[in-house]
């Protein structure tokens, strides 16, 4: 289905979903369990074309492994969190936010850079597919940039 | 009060072709959050007849995340037997939220949005 139908509003639109759901990630899965400083850090420079939104909360491994415990690193929990239909809050019926996100920025004129933990994601701003690597710098809780 | 609150019930619905149409930018426009999903729903549903049809209208919408999408169709789907239709959009959000739904939910509420994207394939086909 192609939803790159009415230019530069289609891309506010997707933007607003990214922003909007990574966004509320932060405080819905870390309502009543932020482990220092509560809230999200939200920036943005329309003329350089980024969004930053970051969060001290537990991170993508934490939340997840509360349902699925043997998840090994914080890459293996982003490819999960990325790719499979699956919410730290089970059984809640919940869990699709995160691949509509993925399917956005690979398909449309949006980026994403998502760290958490040692793990990171990587979307091109051009359309293109998703990496997930490894990296050595600790990311406190969620850190993403959004290009477009 | 009460002349307040019916006259927003007024205005979220209007009938079209013996359907009700929930015209979502009464609920605002931009559509964020799981919560605010399940709050447009129980704010509407004293006024729902869960036997009749409905139709959901997101024009004047700008953006809907997946997860206040996801809550409030879910909601509105049981609600109602799934008797819901969504009418056909440009809205980029709702046009990427769509396959997914399809692909992941079963029952009533995958039927619905699979019977959206194939009204609005068809449509765009045409």
């Amino acid at each position: 289905m192609n939803y790159q139908v009415n230019g530069q509003r289609s891309v506010v639109s997707l933007l607003g979903l990214v922003v909007g759901e990574i966004g509320d990630n932060s405080f819905a899965h870390n309502v009543g369990n932020w482990p220092d400083v509560p809230g999200v850090f939200f920036a943005y420079a329309i003329d350089k074309r980024f969004i930053v939104l970051a969060d001290r909360g537990r991170g993508v491994l934490t939340t997840l492994r509360q349902v699925r415990p043997n998840l090994a690193d914080d890459s293996e929990a982003l490819r999960v969190a990325f790719t499979e239909i699956v919410s730290g809050r089970d059984p809640e019926k919940r869990g699709n936010g995160l691949k509509v996100v993925r399917r956005v920025t690979e398909s449309g004129e949006i980026g994403l850079f998502f760290r958490s933990g040692l793990g990171k994601v990587e979307i091109p701003t051009a359309p293109g597919t998703m990496h997930i690597s490894a990296t050595d710098e600790n990311i406190r809780g969620v850190y993403t940039v959004i290009t477009f | 009060m009460k002349i307040y609150a019916a006259s927003i019930q007024l205005s979220l619905f209007n009938l079209t072709n013996q359907l009700k149409v929930i015209h979502h930018k009464q609920f605002g426009k931009v559509l964020v959050s799981r919560p605010a999903g399940l709050e447009a729903f129980n704010a509407i549903r004293p006024t729902l007849d869960p036997a009749e049809p409905i139709r959901l209208d997101f024009d004047g919408v700008l953006t809907v995340t997946p997860s206040w999408f996801d809550e409030f169709l879910t909601q509105l789907s049981q609600y109602t037997d799934g008797k819901v239709e969504l009418m056909p959009t440009d809205n980029a959000s709702v046009l990427a939220i769509l396959p997914i739904l399809a692909e992941t939910k079963d029952g009533k509420l995958s039927s619905i949005v699979r019977n959206a994207i194939n009204r609005m394939s068809g449509r765009e086909a045409g």
